[in-house]
């Protein structure tokens, strides 16, 4: 049997690009095209931003008209939701490691975020995981902050 | 002072032990920094930078430019052994270095990107040494509409060789230009897409950009993958590292293509290594007799972009040292450390202060031959740091690219714009947009735009400049014949298949 695969992901490329593409033109417009002095703000955001409106569309296009790709059923690539997931873990433990920095500092924030990745992501025991993030953090602090001298970031009580 | 005359001062300073020593330990340091990936050789000079303050300048530019072409070398074999980047510029190599390695040729594609490096960089510090005057009267020849055409030019073999499909590359492109126009406006100060956000008035941090699409996109798709991403095996002995006779007659041109491409295209302030390595295999690819074999692990397509993006650094410093004008972000770091030292980059930087100029060039002799050496016999010992199991490099990448991102501004908000980057550069290789076209039209996209602002306000608004001039001329017609090239091969194609489906009279 053969299924027809819908291109989502090009659809909504194609819907972000667009939507992308009218915010350039639109915010621009205002900047002024062109002036006494030869070209202004809004020149070249204009040119690029008309392409990618252009380009967006055939994308968005392509996407719901085209020539859609026929694959064999059971031949479409393997979808792992559980990889996905650990990827988006991985993902969001870092986007909450820089709150954690802030408040705690680069080692309070940074361990925390190292022992996540060791233990949930890479499913480490627990002694590893502690160890390995401690070891971890305190290696980028010495060869950074110590060593090297690169400020690392300050927490809220005034600790790195 | 003449060049031969400078040279042996420059040797009598670069000898001395002291100064060699820094060349030594800046090639160590920028090689070891280098080779983990999403650390470039504009983030290797910036976070070691503080160790040198104290330093002598003489001794301090020489170990900075150690670690600049030693972070180089170092940035090929991340894009060899583990297909990530250590910086815009080996994006190409990863093409036909990685499948290369992966075809069970590891030892011979590293021994080739050393290689070519040690012979395109000797080039072009010999370049830099002989040929600096005509070189730098060529470049300065350009005004805005070359520029501008040199850019179009550059990113239609973007275009052109990034991706399977034109228009995902062409908007990735795109994108990078609207990501090069954050910020402020060069030429009225006018806020542009910023949100609202002050953080933002100075545009989006590069480091935070790169690093974020290349190495921590890569590390989430390696985290969905759970494969074991190991590092490709190296052959030990030096023998297994040398590549074929065959393989060294294949790369002959490549190498004085990547020689020549890439200290020409380094010498122009803004086109930068980048655009040299992606030009050097634009070029050798369309010399080729072969060219649908590009990308399958072709010893040239390796040896031409690691070539050219060696020369560049002699290059690079021309303009700087000569002219006090960085042609890239790692020249830019550079100038700013001589400032810091109280040294004046400028016409008069070689009569004034000989010690530094010729000292500086001739150590670059002495470090080619010093990373040649590193990169050969040792490349293994180097690569040890690549052998760390998988839960503790990732932490250890992911840290130091926080800080990477955090020590250029001390903002965390750059850590943040990091980690965002680094999510919409997994979504990009999760739909099938190429990631290189996004960061080349970033790197160029502000150079891009002033080069046409100008261009235009010296015509009083007549586009008909842009090419009425015969360098510009000549490049957009490079660049139209490059962009029709697919067009014009697939319609060559169809004919020859139709005429070799036709019956026989």
């Amino acid at each position: 049997m053969m299924t027809g695969k819908t291109p989502y992901g090009d659809l909504l490329s194609g819907l972000f690009i667009t939507a992308l593409s009218i915010y350039i033109v639109t915010a621009a417009v205002p900047w002024g095209v062109y002036g006494a002095a030869g070209p202004g703000p809004a020149f070249f955001p204009l040119i690029y931003g008309g392409l990618m409106l252009v380009l967006g569309l055939v994308l968005l296009g392509r996407s719901l008209f085209g020539r859609r790709t026929v694959t064999a059923a059971g031949e479409q690539p393997a979808v792992d939701p559980e990889g996905r997931r650990a990827a988006m873990a991985t993902w969001l433990a870092l986007a909450a490691s820089i709150p954690a920095m802030m408040l705690l500092g680069f080692l309070g924030g940074f361990f925390l975020f190292a022992f996540f990745l060791i233990k949930v992501i890479f499913h480490k025991p627990l002694i590893t995981s502690v160890v390995a993030a401690v070891a971890i953090t305190g290696g980028l602090y010495l060869l950074f902050q110590v060593l090297l001298d690169v400020d690392l970031p300050l927490g809220m009580f005034k600790g790195r | 002072m003449d060049a031969i005359y400078g040279l042996m001062h420059g040797f009598g300073v670069a000898l001395m032990p002291a100064n060699l020593m820094w060349c030594f330990v800046g090639c160590f340091l920028g090689t070891i920094i280098g080779i983990i990936p999403g650390l470039g050789p504009s983030a290797t000079i910036a976070i070691l930078l503080p160790m040198t303050f104290n330093m002598d300048p003489t001794g301090g530019i020489i170990m900075l430019a150690g670690i600049y072409y030693g972070a180089k070398y170092g940035g090929s074999t991340t894009s060899i052994l583990l297909k990530m980047p250590g910086e815009a510029s080996s994006v190409i190599s990863c093409l036909d270095g990685y499948e290369m390695a992966r075809k069970g040729r590891p030892g011979p594609a590293l021994g080739i990107a050393a290689i070519s490096s040690f012979i395109a960089g000797t080039v072009g510090v010999v370049l830099l040494s002989f040929l600096a005057p005509p070189i730098a009267a060529f470049a300065l020849s350009f005004s805005s509409p070359e520029y501008f055409a040199l850019m179009v030019m550059g990113l239609s073999l973007v275009v052109l060789l990034a991706g399977d499909d034109v228009l995902k590359t062409l908007l990735a492109l795109l994108v990078g230009l609207w990501l090069a126009s954050i910020g402020t406006d060069l030429f009225t100060a006018q806020a542009r897409f910023t949100f609202g956000q002050s953080a933002l008035l100075g545009g989006i941090e590069f480091m935070s950009l790169a690093i974020g699409v290349f190495a921590i996109a890569e590390i989430l798709l390696s985290v969905e993958a759970r494969e074991k991403v190991e590092m490709l095996k190296i052959p030990k002995g030096l023998r297994n590292l040398l590549p074929s006779r065959e393989e060294l007659k294949a790369c002959r041109f490549a190498f004085f293509n990547g020689s020549v491409t890439g200290f020409i295209i380094g010498v122009l302030p803004g086109a930068g290594s980048t655009i040299a390595s992606f030009v050097s295999y634009g070029i050798e690819k369309a010399v080729s007799r072969h060219p649908e074999r590009f990308g399958t692990g072709v010893p040239e397509g390796l040896a031409a972009p690691e070539g050219a993006n060696n020369a560049d650094t002699g290059g690079a410093l021309l303009p700087l040292l000569t002219l006090g004008i960085p042609g890239g972000s790692s020249t830019a770091i550079l100038m700013s450390a001589l400032i810091l030292w109280g040294v004046k980059p400028g016409p008069l930087l070689m009569t004034q202060q000989p010690d530094i100029f010729w000292g500086l060039v001739a150590s670059m002799y002495v470090g080619n031959i010093a990373l040649l050496i590193m990169n050969l016999p040792l490349i293994g010992v180097f690569t040890h740091i690549l052998r760390i199991p998988l839960y503790v490099l990732y932490p250890i990448i992911l840290g130091v690219a926080i800080v990477g991102a955090y020590s250029v501004s001390g903002n965390m908000v750059d850590v943040g714009i990091l980690v965002g980057f680094g999510l919409m550069g997994y979504g990009m290789q999760k739909l099938g947009f190429p990631t290189s076209p996004l960061i080349l039209g970033f790197v160029l996209g502000d150079a891009m735009e002033r080069a046409l602002r100008q261009s235009l306000s010296m015509s009083n608004g007549d586009p008909t400049i842009l090419v009425a001039r015969p360098i510009s001329a000549v490049l957009f017609v490079m660049a139209a014949v490059i962009l029709l090239s697919p067009l014009l091969r697939r319609a060559f194609a169809k004919r020859n298949l139709a005429a070799a489906s036709a019956p026989h009279s």
